[in-house]
């Protein structure tokens, strides 16, 4: 059953009421300038408090009686057999309680599992790990994408190491070069990335009878219980996944990696439990990463700014993984009359790739973005106007004139005329990424007799704040405030719900708790209009107390009470999107960075950023968002790049002193206006902002760099090294 | 971004670049006590018997209480605290003194505890996030400031900055932005909540100054 409702829907200053289907049951969609309590409020986050005084549990924090330190030998070649291995030491070592090899035995990079051990203490489990005897066969390997690509390289897989993932094309592209008045061609790289989240991987493992309880610092509970449950041969009814609080994931932590059925069947074999938590260095190795491109863009366009055709060849390695694409924001972000895709994933003997906070965008920016500048430049033009002009976004279009008014563009001099040792210089870049979520997620919410509501979902809050935005949502529907909620997340015996990835989490779960905490009501008012005498659609509810148009109001309690077990519940489920107004979220960011070409050194001066993410539910950790999205890309362009030595094929640096991320020092001045579209595909019209948020950030410093410098430097990061070895020859564009 | 190398010592009672510089010196030096290569001043390497390799005795003074424990002297601080007296506040990160997400203090002074021995603080006085706020539970000043200014995120690293900006606080009560910013630099937050970090900062200072 579905009903009709009207929705003002667009963008700020130009709303207009539009007719939406809903199902029967779903609430109408709060309009988007609704007078709310608490909803779009700067409330604090609710687990602030527990995170600040130490009392948080993370999974790396959680002991239980009798439990068992795990730990995992790993093949140190990047390319091997295991010949044979001997584990009679290390079973004969005092305090060691369980002994595994795993089935796998053949390694296709460096890091791989090869055996286990489980012992009294972490300190036994190493040592045990260093009494196991392990003869590997070497095999050739090759981790140079480069390498890779050639005939003859190492067989990474049978199917070969090149995989052909993108071939599409739409208007004639050759001849649009030929009949354009600028054509510009270079070559962009992208180092691979480490999501580096503090908290790294781990889990701890507990069985009672054939029934296993898997504590896992994760982004998808329910993800994690099905794909153990599969790996250890049990059905999923068998297997609770919890996770409480978790120290970042930006990606890392949307699937189940090996440990976690390593510590299960540990457990298992030690009849205890195991926790198994993985070191910063096998963190680094292996639990994946951010793959690397190589972009060869050829862009055209006419005197008057008018993109005329793009040409994207681009291959990164994921290492033993795919996914290396970088071209999804390509066909959407400016408008290319003729446009050609062709994209390839390299396999290498390296760690396995997996989704990285705006997976592909982040990368593609650097290459779409370079280009749309150098060749604005080529033509003369002011590189903001021409990405005005080809957006097809009227919500972008306006983010960017906000933002260049925020930032003062005008002040932008032409490329390579700061003076001084000391180069300033401007950038600018635009994102586009879904974010209007999906269906699925369910929460229930119980109004309890005596006080508390409380609100249940396996969802999973990595630092977003879904807790937060979770509370106001059903303390608004209920005419709460955000402290009578209590919200229980992080287990798959809770509702289900989706990972935590993808900028889903708030477009996917606050519609479902609205329209739970919505039947909770529906549920209470029923109940209540016979004792008030009236109909359930006159009475209304605020501050626990139910009240009639006319009459005395009673409290919650007084109905609850009557309820066998003293608690009413309501169910939501996240309903399809509905008709909305524009797909995608939009976004820009302005850069202002200085460069010391004596030195090389890079520093970013402010950012400001304009992004639309529909309904702001809490300005408060919105802005973190984004600012810490800002700052995660501030550091992808000028410091983070995992090193391999291609001639061991061995990372060389594991670990955060050599793995440089972002610190205290190097934070700019951020300038942050959230432009609130009426997007309309949920009930609470909330958008996704976390990947948003990073996607620009790169692209413009590296944009803001070749400003400062009137040389561009085509591969990230941009550090000194490079800057210096650019400003030696000017000329040298890479092809 | 060097810069982060030439950051000031920030007064704590090794920074991981004078740790390693004491490294370096005990390489060329080998006589340079142990204990004053972590800084530990006054406890000299004769000052005490040779210890280990199994268990030995120690006492500690964590957040106002005594505890006895016996601990292996490759035992650090961090995990007599996290795994012996199990507060799991102390967050373990890097064990190898490059994040700070392990900063305690140690009579006062902010200390990276993955790279201090327990023995090491054998009869000393050592402050974990759960002994800052007030013995009925108030959250300390910074604590307060970091929830109302969301100085934070995911929050593993929060303990850590926290406790660094306490140390701060502890010597300069009236902090200059670069002044936190660099009491701050050993501390990284993957989520980079720093402007809010920063904020809270010198929130909780004006409010403590005020207060006093």
């Amino acid at each position: 059953m579905s009903r009709k409702a009207r929705v003002r829907l667009g963008v700020p200053g130009r709303f207009k009421e539009t007719e939406v289907l809903l199902p029967d049951r779903e609430p109408d969609p709060w309009d988007i300038e609704a007078d709310l309590q608490v909803v779009g409020k700067r409330i604090p986050r609710v687990d602030g408090p527990d995170k600040v005084s130490g009392r948080a549990r993370y999974t790396f924090d959680l002991q239980i009686p009798g439990m068992l330190h795990g730990a995992i030998l790993r093949c140190p070649l990047p390319h091997a057999r295991l010949k044979s291995i001997d584990t009679a030491r290390a079973e004969a070592h005092p305090g060691v309680r369980a002994v595994l090899v795993l089935d796998e035995k053949e390694y296709a990079y460096a890091g791989h599992e090869v055996a286990a051990v489980a012992a009294d203490t972490l300190a036994c489990a190493e040592e045990a790990l260093r009494l196991i005897q392990a003869e590997y066969e070497p095999l050739p390997f090759v981790t140079d994408p480069d390498q890779a690509r050639k005939p003859g390289a190492p067989a990474v897989r049978p199917s070969g190491n090149v995989d052909p993932t993108v071939s599409t094309s739409r208007g004639d592209v050759e001849a649009a070069f030929r009949s354009s008045d600028a054509v510009v061609e270079a070559v962009f790289r992208t180092p691979v990335a480490l999501h580096a989240c503090l908290e790294g991987h781990g889990s701890l493992a507990k069985w009672d009878g054939d029934h296993v309880t898997l504590w896992d610092s994760t982004q998808a509970v329910f993800d994690v219980r099905d794909s153990l449950a599969k790996s250890l041969g049990i059905p999923p009814g068998k297997v609770r996944v919890i996770k409480d609080h978790a120290g970042g994931g930006f990606g890392s932590k949307l699937q189940m990696r090996s440990y976690s059925p390593i510590a299960a069947r540990l457990a298992r074999k030690a009849a205890a439990p195991v926790r198994l938590l993985l070191n910063r260095r096998e963190d680094f190795l292996v639990t994946g990463n951010r793959h690397s491109s190589v972009q060869r863009v050829k862009i055209a366009g006419t005197k008057d700014g008018t993109l005329t055709a793009l040409s994207w060849k681009s291959y990164g390695t994921g290492g033993t993984e795919g996914g290396a694409q970088t071209s999804g924001p390509i066909p959407d972000l400016y408008r290319f009359p003729s446009l050609r895709i062709e994209e390839e994933d390299v396999f290498t003997h390296a760690g396995p790739a997996c989704p990285m906070r705006a997976p592909g965008h982040v990368q593609g920016m650097i290459g779409l973005e370079g280009a749309i500048d150098e060749l604005s430049e080529k033509l003369g033009l002011d590189p903001l106007e021409v990405r005005i002009k080809n957006d097809p976004s009227d919500i972008r279009r306006a983010e960017f004139r906000l933002g260049a008014a925020r930032f003062g563009w005008k002040g932008r001099r032409p490329s390579g005329t700061s003076p001084g040792p000391r180069k300033r210089g401007m950038g600018v870049a635009g994102s586009t990424w879904d974010g209007s979520g999906i269906p699925g997620p369910k929460v229930e919410v119980k109004l309890r007799a005596g006080g508390g509501v409380d609100l249940y979902c396996g969802t999973q809050d990595i630092g977003t704040g879904t807790r937060t935005l979770l509370a106001q949502v059903a303390a608004e529907e209920l005419g709460l405030g955000v402290d009578d909620v209590t919200v229980h997340l992080g287990d798959s015996y809770f509702p289900y719900s989706i990972l935590s990835g993808g900028s889903l989490t708030a477009a996917s779960v606050t519609p479902a708790a609205r329209s739970a905490a919505a039947a909770a009501r529906r549920s209470l008012l029923d109940r209540a209009a016979p004792i008030l005498g009236v109909r359930a659609a006159d009475l209304t509810t605020s501050r626990r107390r139910i009240a009639a148009p006319a009459g005395p109001a009673i409290p919650w309690d007084e109905v609850l009470r009557k309820v066998p077990g003293g608690s009413l519940a309501g169910e939501g489920e996240r309903a399809p999107n509905f008709a909305g107004y524009h797909r995608g979220t939009a976004g820009c960011q302005f850069v202002e960075a200085e460069v010391d070409v004596e030195t090389g050194q890079v520093r970013v001066i402010r950012v400001v950023a304009v992004h639309d993410s529909g309904r702001v539910v809490n300005p408060l950790l919105w802005e973190s968002q984004v600012s810490g999205g800002i700052l995660q890309g501030i550091s992808f362009a000028l410091l983070e790049e995992r090193v391999m030595d291609h001639r061991f094929g061995k990372v060389l640096n594991p670990n955060l002193e050599a793995y440089k991320v972002i610190g205290a020092l190097e934070v700019p001045e951020i300038e942050i206006h959230p432009f609130p579209v009426a997007a309309g595909f949920n009930n609470t019209q909330v958008m996704g902002i976390g990947e948003p948020a990073i996607i620009p950030t790169a692209a413009a410093v590296a944009n803001a760099v070749a400003n400062a410098l009137g040389v561009r430097i085509y591969h990230l990061p941009l550090t000194p090294d490079k800057i210096l070895d650019a400003l030696e020859a000017p000329s040298s564009r890479p092809t | 971004m060097a810069t982060r190398d030439r950051a000031p010592a920030s007064g704590r009672g090794a920074t991981r670049r004078e740790f390693l510089t004491g490294v370096t010196g005990a390489l060329t030096a080998a006589a340079v006590a142990g204990g004053k290569i972590l800084g530990s001043a006054g406890e000299g390497a004769t000052a005490k018997p040779i210890r280990g390799p199994g268990k030995t005795k120690i006492t500690i003074d964590v957040n106002g209480r005594r505890h006895d424990l016996s601990v292996e002297p490759r035992t650090t601080l961090l995990a007599a605290l996290r795994e012996d007296l199990r507060l799991t506040g102390t967050k373990s990160v890097c064990e190898l003194g490059q994040c700070g997400a392990c900063t305690v203090h140690l009579d006062g002074a902010a200390r990276y505890s993955c790279l201090t021995l327990a023995v090491e603080a054998d009869g000393r006085s050592v402050t974990t996030i759960e002994g800052l706020a007030s013995p009925d539970g108030d959250l300390h000043p910074l604590q307060a400031a970091f929830v109302e200014t969301d100085g934070l995120q995911c929050g593993f690293c929060t303990p850590g900055q926290v406790m660094a900006a306490a140390a701060l606080l502890r010597r300069r009560p009236d902090p200059k932005p670069e002044e936190i910013r660099a009491a701050l630099a050993g501390n990284t937050c993957r989520c980079a909540a720093y402007p809010k970090i920063f904020e809270a900062v010198a929130l909780a200072a004006s409010r403590i100054k005020k207060r006093s």
